[in-house]
């Protein structure tokens, strides 16, 4: 019997990479054009502010979905957070988190689509922060 | 959560309805605040009252009758809305069906077709699926006709459907009458529930029983029940800060959080005199744990059911009984059931059995499981337990096919029934596996019939099908199942699958 923790890597291929990039490997990414395409700006600030953002939803998650996973499937067109492994208790761990870092609140009244798509929320966040 | 009553005659009649209780409120203390919702606005009872009956009035005009079901789906942003539209509905004479935003919608779907809703009233930012019902919306019922609507309501009369994960797959509906929510309701100001509070903050769902029951205490105890759209611990702990609050309602994946974030080191939480558990059990450690950290408070813990309520047990929490989960209060009744029902003597395992202390709540348009769970006004719990010598109940662990995540039930039956809708999924089974804060994370594993699953796949193709709690956190892509020789499977080798899985992935070997 094989099994294969979809959670874990979906993302097989990305596991080792995320691994490896357990310190800076966002950052390292952050000039890659996903990132950068995760803000829909194309401003090199929003492909920063990805990678943070992208470090802070592994943390949340306890670091079952990786930076790198956030930032290539978690921005490709389409693709949802929750769908990715982002459960609710790492939305509200991400809400306290961005509050605390930046500021911004995520969910005030029902609505909040960036909730649950990486280029929204790093549209929102980049907003906020403007 | 709707503690006892201190003994002697009312000054009042005690309201037999919902509505009675919010007329006799409001003018008890029209200009105090009943609801505050952080972010979301407030409402004082006269306001609450006021805006009850010119929504019953729009009800009425646009055809809802006595008896009807209408749904109210709305999110916790929208508390103060939703208050006024339950009792509203209630008021015309129909049945309220509370109904979470989180609801995937085809579970919204299933609800309101069960109950046949005639009716689906919507908070901000939402839209119930397409259904033989009339969508409105507060804004649009609340008209120039105001007082008291020309409908009688009693006691008898049906008040309320909540739907609730059930054993057989598809959520259950379970219906109170007003008599049961009315139960207990204190009417003398000097005897009001958590009279040491001006507020009480809880972050329960809509629709959930905990949720229900903060509600009911928004009508009769002298806080202003205060709550916000979403539990995050820094708007909790923020909260109870700033307004100084007295009593805390959390369920303990919130507590845990709460605790393993440290914010109670750094926000000032002394005011807190009551802090009660509900939902599902305390562990031990998290109940000692808060006791440290809300050093000035009492730490309780409640335990009851949708279909119990308002049957329950109450612990103060005990060192020396850490376990325990109380003794029936508020007039109900525990026993530990033996197979034929009858009770067990203390210290033997059986069903735990519990009666309300008021009219029982049943299952709505379900006989065969209504006539499972409820025996003679008893209902059965679902949980395995024993009684110690002085009375006091303990739960003991069993294999159950609905699992508690969180708040939440979750039949895992129910998410093994949505894995099966798409189309490459051959097999699938659903376990709980022990969670450091949700107590249980939900885990599929899947045999898929061709290549191609994955996980973020599955979900996405669950969104529509399941709410966010019940989307398995874990998915594991497996060739077989393990099952026993009559086929079923086998779920604790399914568990060690998972173990499995998370092991080889700290060591690098997928």
């Amino acid at each position: 019997m094989t099994a294969r923790d979809t959670a874990a890597g979906d993302a097989g291929d990305l596991a080792d990479a995320g691994a490896a990039g357990e310190t800076g490997h966002a950052d390292g990414l952050a000039g890659t054009g996903a990132a950068g395409d995760a803000g829909g700006t194309g401003d090199p600030a929003d492909a920063g502010l990805a990678a943070r953002l992208a470090r802070m939803i592994s943390d949340a998650c306890d670091g079952r979905v990786t930076p790198a996973e956030v930032l290539t499937a978690g921005a490709s067109p389409g693709a949802s957070l929750s769908a990715l492994g982002v459960t609710s208790l790492a939305l509200l761990r991400l809400i306290d988190a961005v509050e605390e870092e930046f500021d911004v609140v995520l969910d005030l009244g029902g609505g909040a689509a960036h909730l649950d798509s990486f280029p929204l929320l790093v549209g929102h966040v980049a907003e906020g922060t403007r | 959560m709707r503690a006892a009553g201190t003994a002697g005659a009312p000054a009042v009649p005690a309201p037999g309805t919902v509505p009675e209780m919010l007329r006799l409120r409001a003018a008890q203390d029209p200009d105090r605040e009943a609801l505050v919702v952080e972010g979301g606005g407030s409402m004082t009872f006269a306001e609450w009252d006021r805006r009850a009956d010119a929504v019953a009035h729009g009800l009425l005009d646009r055809g809802v009758r006595h008896g009807d079901r209408v749904g109210l789906l709305f999110g916790g942003w929208d508390w103060v809305d939703f208050a006024v539209a339950y009792c509203a509905v209630q008021r015309a004479g129909a049945v309220a069906v509370p109904l979470s935003e989180r609801l995937a919608p085809a579970e919204v779907r299933h609800m309101l077709g069960h109950c046949a809703a005639s009716a689906v009233v919507t908070g901000r930012d939402l839209t119930p699926p397409p259904g033989d019902h009339r969508v409105l919306r507060p804004a649009e019922l609340e008209g120039d006709a105001t007082g008291p609507v020309d409908v009688e309501v009693g006691p008898r009369d049906l008040a309320q459907i909540l739907y609730t994960s059930g054993t057989t797959g598809l959520p259950k509906g379970v219906a109170a009458s007003h008599a049961n929510l009315a139960h207990g309701c204190e009417t003398r100001p000097n005897r009001r529930r958590f009279g040491h509070s001006r507020h009480l903050l809880h972050a329960f769902p809509i629709g959930t029983n905990a949720g229900q029951t903060m509600l009911l205490n928004a009508l009769d105890a002298r806080p202003a029940v205060l709550t916000l759209g979403r539990f995050t611990p820094g708007r909790f702990t923020r909260l109870i800060e700033t307004h100084r609050v007295g009593t805390v309602f959390v369920v303990p994946a919130m507590a845990i959080e709460l605790l393993n974030t440290g914010l109670h080191t750094r926000r000032d939480l002394s005011s807190v005199v009551l802090l009660g558990s509900a939902a599902s059990a305390l562990p031990p450690a998290v109940a000692a744990r808060l006791a440290e950290a809300f050093p000035n408070a009492t730490i309780t813990n409640y335990y009851t059911s949708t279909e119990a309520a308002p049957a329950q047990t109450i612990m103060i929490y005990d060192p020396s009984r850490p376990g325990a989960l109380g003794r029936p209060a508020f007039g109900g009744s525990l026993r530990i059931a033996g197979p034929d029902g009858e009770p067990l003597p203390p210290g033997e395992a059986g069903e735990v059995w519990m009666r309300s202390p008021t009219a029982p709540r049943s299952y709505y348009r379900d006989e065969r499981a209504d006539a499972e769970a409820f025996r003679d006004g008893w209902v059965r719990m679902g949980d395995l337990g024993r009684l110690d010598a002085d009375g006091y109940l303990h739960l003991l662990d069993r294999e159950s096919d609905v699992v508690k995540s969180g708040a939440f039930k979750v039949s895992t039956l129910q998410v093994e029934a949505a894995l099966y809708e798409h189309p490459d999924v051959a097999e699938a089974a659903v376990v709980g596996l022990p969670h450091p804060v949700l107590g249980t994370a939900i885990a599929a594993a899947v045999v898929p019939r061709s290549g191609g699953l994955t996980g973020s796949g599955l979900r996405s193709f669950l969104t529509e099908r399941l709410a966010g709690h019940e989307i398995p956190e874990r998915v594991l892509v497996v060739d077989t199942l393990p099952r026993n020789q009559s086929g079923k499977v086998i779920k604790r080798e399914l568990r060690g699958l998972f173990d499995a899985a998370a092991t080889a992935r700290t060591e690098g070997k997928t």
